[in-house]
């Protein structure tokens, strides 16, 4: 098992785009945040917490404010230029690549009382079991792991009478079989996390998910534009342009609804 | 006539059965129907239609008491014969059909709420809608609860039924799709509908459960499955069914849910702006 198999794949790499990318976590923040500070509302001061994709780095700021000046924050991210200039005044950030670096450099096993990450196993598909397995080892026991993941399956058109749905619906069903050929975004993370979670050992297993329907213009409309238009050079190598036309055009439209994808969030315990 | 005749889950001929599963119905979601009713006030007055057994009914009743009063309507209102409130009436009453003068008229409520209806009224969704709405005062608000069963699904991709259970699903709800008389996509559609009947400060949510089998939510798919199920000529349909039946009550089987829809509106007020 190599390191360079899994980084390969990262369909969202800043790396020459990186404007455009950083605008694009920025708006993913501004949406999803509020979600996911609730979701870790039960972080208590004086913990130590592992941000895993820790990205442009606004959870491991919150987190850093929970626990303060007598807990610690690692923040590790395989890339990180996203996070550049931001600082924790109780904790630092790492490059680290979950699924094959070693565990020392975070503090190693038993080290952690809560490990969370958003957004992550979604980009190693196939390997999401022996990311959770990392994540478990490196909790003290009583610690808490919590994940969350999208669900792509329930993205589609929301409203049946306007024109553009069928072709939105057809495009979308097309690029969830096509990351699923691809391997490498898993279009399905969320809801498979309770059970990996149960075979991870963890219990006190809780479980959320929701979704929004919005309108094309809207912030998480603008994200998804984002999102299409940074992985573009792929669905364009794969004769998919015309699709994505048809995508960024509906979600542009302000008479267009849409479903979102499903915000799934599960917390489990490591038994004491 | 539109619509009633084909309720593909009425009680008759099968009514403790259909008892037993209105009641694990109300024990599953109504604690997230009296959330999502948060906004109803003492003195409104309310209607439940499609109210089933009446325990949404029974909470308007306490919300909107002593000044307020409580509708309660259903195409079949055997299983609220027991249903006594002190500021509530039971009224037999088909929304698409019947006379809206016997539930007060029109601009008569503060709330209209229902719940898991618009999926038995397939294409008449929308004159549903218009016709809550013309029910509603100026200022009312309409309060609808729907599933889309695009998350209903295994959640286990390990597990070594889930597969078998997923072709299953989309087979039966193509069907029940294809039929027009369930519309299992209910949930999705209603903001833009909302929207189309003139309704503002439109609110949205929704959301899916996680559960192993043999959970109340799995045991309320399996009574909803036995009770909606019809002698079909079509072995490879009914070892589907057959199936699904025995993957929820797995408790190794995990499932994740329908999407539980809510939207809420407001009706204009006379100057032609939400209030």
């Amino acid at each position: 098992m190599s390191g360079t198999e899994f980084e390969s794949k990262y369909v969202l790499a800043a790396r020459g785009r990186e404007p455009e990318e950083h605008a694009r976590l920025d708006l993913l923040q501004q949406i999803f945040d509020p979600t996911t500070e609730k979701r870790l509302d039960l972080v208590q001061p004086g913990w130590r917490c592992l941000e895993a994709g820790a990205g442009r780095g606004s959870i491991a700021r919150f987190l850093s404010g929970k626990v303060g000046p007598s807990g610690e924050v690692i923040a590790a991210d395989i890339d990180l230029s996203p996070s550049e200039g931001v600082t924790l005044p109780n904790g630092k950030f790492v490059k680290h690549n979950i699924l094959v670096d070693s565990l020392a450099p975070l503090g190693g096993a038993g080290s952690f009382d809560l490990v969370h990450a958003r957004f992550l196993l979604q980009h190693i598909y196939d390997h999401e079991d022996l990311a959770i397995q990392r994540m478990v080892e490196l909790l003290k026991p009583g610690g808490w792991l919590v994940i969350e993941d999208l669900e792509a399956a329930t993205m589609g058109a929301a409203d049946p009478y306007h024109p553009m749905s069928e072709a939105y619906d057809k495009v979308i069903a097309g690029s969830v079989v096509a990351m699923n050929a691809s391997l490498a975004v898993d279009p399905r993370p969320g809801r498979a996390l309770p059970p990996r979670f149960h075979r991870a050992g963890l219990t006190e297993l809780r479980h959320e998910a929701f979704l929004y329907i919005e309108r094309g213009g809207s912030p998480l409309a603008r994200w998804y534009v984002q999102s299409t238009e940074g992985s573009r050079r792929g669905y364009d190598e794969a004769g998919y342009s015309q699709a994505v036309d048809v995508t960024i055009n509906a979600l542009k439209d302000p008479d267009f609804w849409f479903q979102s994808g499903a915000f799934h969030c599960a917390w489990g315990r490591k038994p004491a | 006539m539109a619509g009633s005749s084909a309720y593909v889950l009425a009680a008759s001929g099968r009514e403790a059965h259909e008892a037993e599963r209105l009641e694990l119905l109300q024990q599953i979601f109504d604690p997230t129907a009296h959330r999502r009713l948060d906004l109803v006030q003492p003195g409104w007055r309310c209607l439940e239609v499609a109210a089933g057994r009446g325990s949404i009914a029974r909470f308007l009743s306490d919300r909107v008491a002593p000044s307020g009063a409580v509708v309660a309507t259903d195409i079949d209102i055997g299983a609220l014969s027991g249903l006594d409130l002190p500021n509530g009436t039971v009224i037999r009453h088909d929304i698409l059909n019947d006379p809206l003068d016997t539930l007060g008229g029109a601009g008569s409520f503060d709330l209209v709420h229902a719940r898991f209806l618009l999926q038995h009224l397939f294409d008449h969704q929308d004159l549903a809608i218009a016709r809550m709405v013309e029910l509603l005062k100026p200022g009312g608000w309409l309060v609808i609860e729907d599933l889309n069963t695009d998350t209903l699904t295994a959640a286990d991709p390990a597990h070594p039924m889930s597969e078998r259970f997923n072709q299953g699903t989309a087979m039966t709800l193509a069907g029940l799709r294809a039929s027009r008389v369930v519309d299992p996509s209910a949930g999705l559609a209603l903001l833009p509908r909302f929207k189309r009947a003139g309704l503002g400060n439109l609110r949205h949510e929704a959301f899916a459960l996680l559960e192993q089998g043999g959970g109340p939510l799995c045991r309320w798919y399996l009574q909803s499955t036995e009770g909606s199920r019809r002698p079909v000529d079509d072995p490879a349909w009914e070892a589907a069914v057959d199936f699904t039946i025995q993957a929820l009550k797995d408790p190794d089987f995990w499932l994740q849910s329908a999407m539980l829809h809510c939207a809420w509106g407001q009706k204009h007020n006379g100057n032609g702006e939400a209030a």
